[in-house]
């Protein structure tokens, strides 16, 4: 790598059209290099949408996206990459070898001896056919083939989806393992957040097909505040909250209002705030599509430039 | 963002030698990259037509050894009646029917379980999406999955091809009753079982690209294999050679047909040349009937033996002129976008 | 193998980095971590709790910057001062006070409920937060 761009991804207008309308509209945002990052949103955000196009799956309608600097358009950008799709394709009649061989001979920066590792570490047999592995056998192998072509970007849908606890326990323990290991740049769509919020340092919350939310964790959910009062005004919220702060979702219950917002400033002392975790301040923006969005100065395409590490 | 990565020494220390006992040993092979997963993917399929390659070509040169014994004290034509062609038919009869049923329904076989599960079974597995974040681009993909698989049909029907007809040229009167054009030698033959197997095979893979399901795809290239055969029979071969026609007295002798021509068709002309259907006064006063159209000859239109080649390359070139379209749509699909 | 395994509660609503810095400053109290032991890697928390390594590293920053542990380029985070303190005499003489005043709790009849609250408001008046 002669010249490292800071930004493992780069979306700019990035949009899909299906015959049934947009997927993924509009779409703007950067993600430095070395961060784990959640992809959040409801069935039909656009999550698999975007994860297609930066894997040269989908191509997309209007928009560019960049992968360490290189257009998704140019094949080189394969060698950087590695997707694991939500079904986790692989050859059914395939033994495990061989499908490790697939990897090798199709990749130039193949590491066997980590591949191997990753496949012996869960005493997966070389010789079994990958239809006669269990979900989390295979599950594992389709990691060993993503981490031993050694990517600098991991992209995976909901790679923890369809697994036991014990199986999904042990092999999100290896992802952040490996990760952390390798200094691979994770992109990962989940519907998992109270887990996502311990794994992942940014976010990228998408609803509806739009961007709502990005930035780093630590920048996001401390920008936003749950405050409990007592409901007034003509729907509960009190007339204030709406004029002085930012409010993404409220709710009333009897005489008393609860709300996420984002602080445009002090909140008074007769209304109780607490900070949210990033569960809640997620489930608020999932629930409330219209809300603001907030994209952290950082994924910002015209954000500042990467501060030196 | 920087993370301390120890990857080098970390990965080198626990991992083990490639000679670990139940690790997968590399085992030298012919192919590597992507030629390796095309053949390793269909190599079922690729191996029996390798070895039923391997089987007919022997086959057939064993039999040729016998054959020319055969010829040798039985004479080689028709021209010699009685029971010469009874004698041929009992012994090599049925190693021509089988011959013709293999050359004619290997094209089938191919473009059904080659053909059409070549792409079809990657898109239904979701496995194109496994390849297509591989470092391989779409266009060395699509090359590799569709050049070696119909590189290696082509070889196989080429060689069966070629040691058929070696084996039938020089029996050729006797085989079929002489009849070459529609007893299945014609499609058996020279380059049509080549031009035949990378048509349907290459249908076979554009349906399946379409459907995306390998079995429904199968399917549809066995009846579109079935719709094109008969198509090809009932409208096209006929009309690949003109019709040669000789006339002769409507009493007289003959027709005196040059050896190993195939008789197409007989009809009954005025001295002029005009032609009327065979069946034309047979009842009534035949003769007045005869005498008022001016009917003075019969004549019977054949094909000449001296054609059949031209025929053969002419069909065969129509067959890959069609593939070459077909290739280049699947070609074009595959290569412009994701599948 | 590490010294040490963090137990990380998501529930908690402590920020996950700073549930790893007080696990460390306990551990270096009890005396489970003492000066010149390793702290696991990144990897190897992450692979054990799935904490995100850039949030474990954040916390081996924040230790470093109150001078508990040192990194070493190379060869990992090493702890550089130890916090537990030889029990002394005056440790042994208030214990025997504490146990004293609990005694007399007892026979007030406060439950424990009782005393921890009481404990817990003069330890905030003593040692207040922040």
């Amino acid at each position: 790598m002669s010249d490292p761009s800071p930004w493992a991804i780069e979306a700019e207008g990035l949009g899909k059209k299906y015959r049934g309308g947009w997927a993924l509209r509009d779409c703007s945002f950067r993600l430095p290099a070395g961060h784990i990052c959640a992809l959040v949103g409801p069935n039909g955000a656009g999550k698999s949408t975007f994860l297609g196009t930066a894997t040269r799956l989908v191509q997309p309608t209007t928009g560019t996206l960049k992968l360490f600097g290189v257009p998704v358009s140019d094949p080189a950008v394969l060698e950087r990459i590695a997707f694991l799709a939500q079904d986790k394709p692989l050859y059914p009649r395939f033994t495990v070898a061989e499908t490790l061989r697939l990897g090798r001979e199709l990749n130039p920066r193949w590491d066997q001896a980590l591949a191997e590792r990753i496949v012996r570490s869960g005493n997966v047999p070389f010789t079994a056919r990958i239809g006669t592995l269990s979900g989390g056998q295979r599950t594992r192998v389709a990691f060993a083939l993503a981490f031993g072509k050694r990517p600098e970007l991991l992209l995976l849908d909901e790679p923890m989806s369809d697994l036991d606890p014990l199986a999904r326990h042990e092999l999100s323990g290896l992802l952040m393992a490996e990760a952390a290991e390798h200094g691979t740049t994770v992109l990962m769509s989940s519907h998992m957040l109270s887990e996502m919020e311990v794994m992942c340092d940014y976010l990228l919350v998408l609803a509806e097909g739009r961007l709502r939310m990005a930035g780093q964790t630590e920048e996001l959910i401390p920008a936003h505040l749950l405050v409990t009062g007592v409901a007034e005004g003509d729907d509960g919220v009190p007339e204030e909250l709406r004029r002085r702060h930012t409010v993404i979702e409220a709710r009333i219950t009897g005489r008393q209002f609860s709300a996420l917002i984002r602080p445009g400033g002090p909140v008074p002392d007769g209304w109780e705030t607490l900070a949210p975790s990033m569960e809640e301040v997620l489930l608020g923006y999932l629930r409330s599509p219209d809300a603001p969005g907030l994209i952290a100065d950082e994924a910002r395409l015209d954000g500042p430039g990467k501060a030196a590490a | 963002m920087t993370r301390t990565s120890s990857a080098g020494p970390r990965a080198a220390a626990t991992a083990p030698a490639g000679s670990a006992p139940d690790g997968p040993t590399a085992r030298r092979t012919l192919l590597h990259g992507l030629p390796w997963l095309v053949w390793r993917r269909h190599r079922t399929v690729l191996r029996i037509l390798l070895l039923t390659t391997a089987v007919g070509c022997a086959a057939f040169a064993y039999e040729r050894a016998g054959l020319t014994d055969f010829l040798h004290t039985h004479g080689a034509g028709p021209a010699v009646h009685g029971t010469l062609g009874t004698d041929f038919s009992n012994a090599y009869g049925g190693l021509f029917r089988s011959g013709t049923q293999l050359m004619t329904s290997l094209p089938v076989l191919l473009g059904v379980f080659l053909g059409a599960p070549l792409i079809a079974a990657e898109q239904e597995h979701g496995t194109v999406k496994l390849i297509g974040t591989q470092s391989v681009s779409r266009g060395r993909w699509i090359a590799a999955t569709l050049g070696l698989p119909l590189a290696v049909a082509v070889l196989c029907t080429a060689l069966l091809s070629a040691v058929f007809t070696w084996l039938w040229t020089p029996a050729r009167l006797l085989v079929m009753d002489g009849d070459w054009l529609t007893s299945g030698i014609f499609e058996s033959t020279g380059p049509i079982p080549v031009a035949r197997t990378l048509f349907l095979t290459v249908c076979g893979i554009a349906l399946g690209m379409l459907v995306k399901r390998a079995v429904p795809a199968m399917a549809g290239t066995f009846v579109l294999a079935l719709v094109t055969s008969v198509l090809w029979s009932e409208q096209l071969r006929d009309r690949l050679g003109s019709l040669r026609g000789v006339s002769y007295p409507y009493d007289g002798n003959g027709p005196d047909l040059p050896p190993g021509a195939v008789r197409m068709d007989d009809w009954v002309s005025t001295a002029g040349g005009r032609l009327y259907g065979y069946g034309t006064c047979t009842t009534g006063d035949t003769g007045a009937c005869r005498a008022k159209l001016g009917i003075v000859n019969r004549v019977t239109q054949y094909v000449d033996y001296g054609q059949m080649a031209g025929m053969q390359w002419l069909g065969a070139g129509i067959l890959l002129a069609l593939t070459v379209l077909v290739l280049a749509c699947v070609v074009w699909r595959a290569h412009r976008r994701p599948l | 193998m590490s010294v040490v395994e963090f137990r990380i509660d998501r529930r908690s609503g402590v920020a996950t980095y700073l549930q790893i810095v007080q696990q460390v400053q306990q551990a270096l109290r009890l005396g489970t971590l003492v000066e010149g032991d390793r702290l696991p890697t990144a990897a190897q928390v992450a692979a054990t709790t799935k904490v995100n390594p850039n949030t474990t590293l954040k916390a081996y920053r924040e230790l470093e910057r109150e001078g508990l542990v040192e990194p070493r380029p190379g060869l990992g985070t090493f702890v550089s001062r130890t916090l537990a303190r030889p029990t002394s005499a005056a440790d042994a003489r208030l214990r025997e006070e504490l146990r004293a005043w609990m005694g007399r709790a007892h026979t007030e009849g406060l439950d424990r409920e009782d005393v921890r609250a009481l404990v817990n408001s003069v330890l905030q008046e003593r040692y207040p937060d922040g």
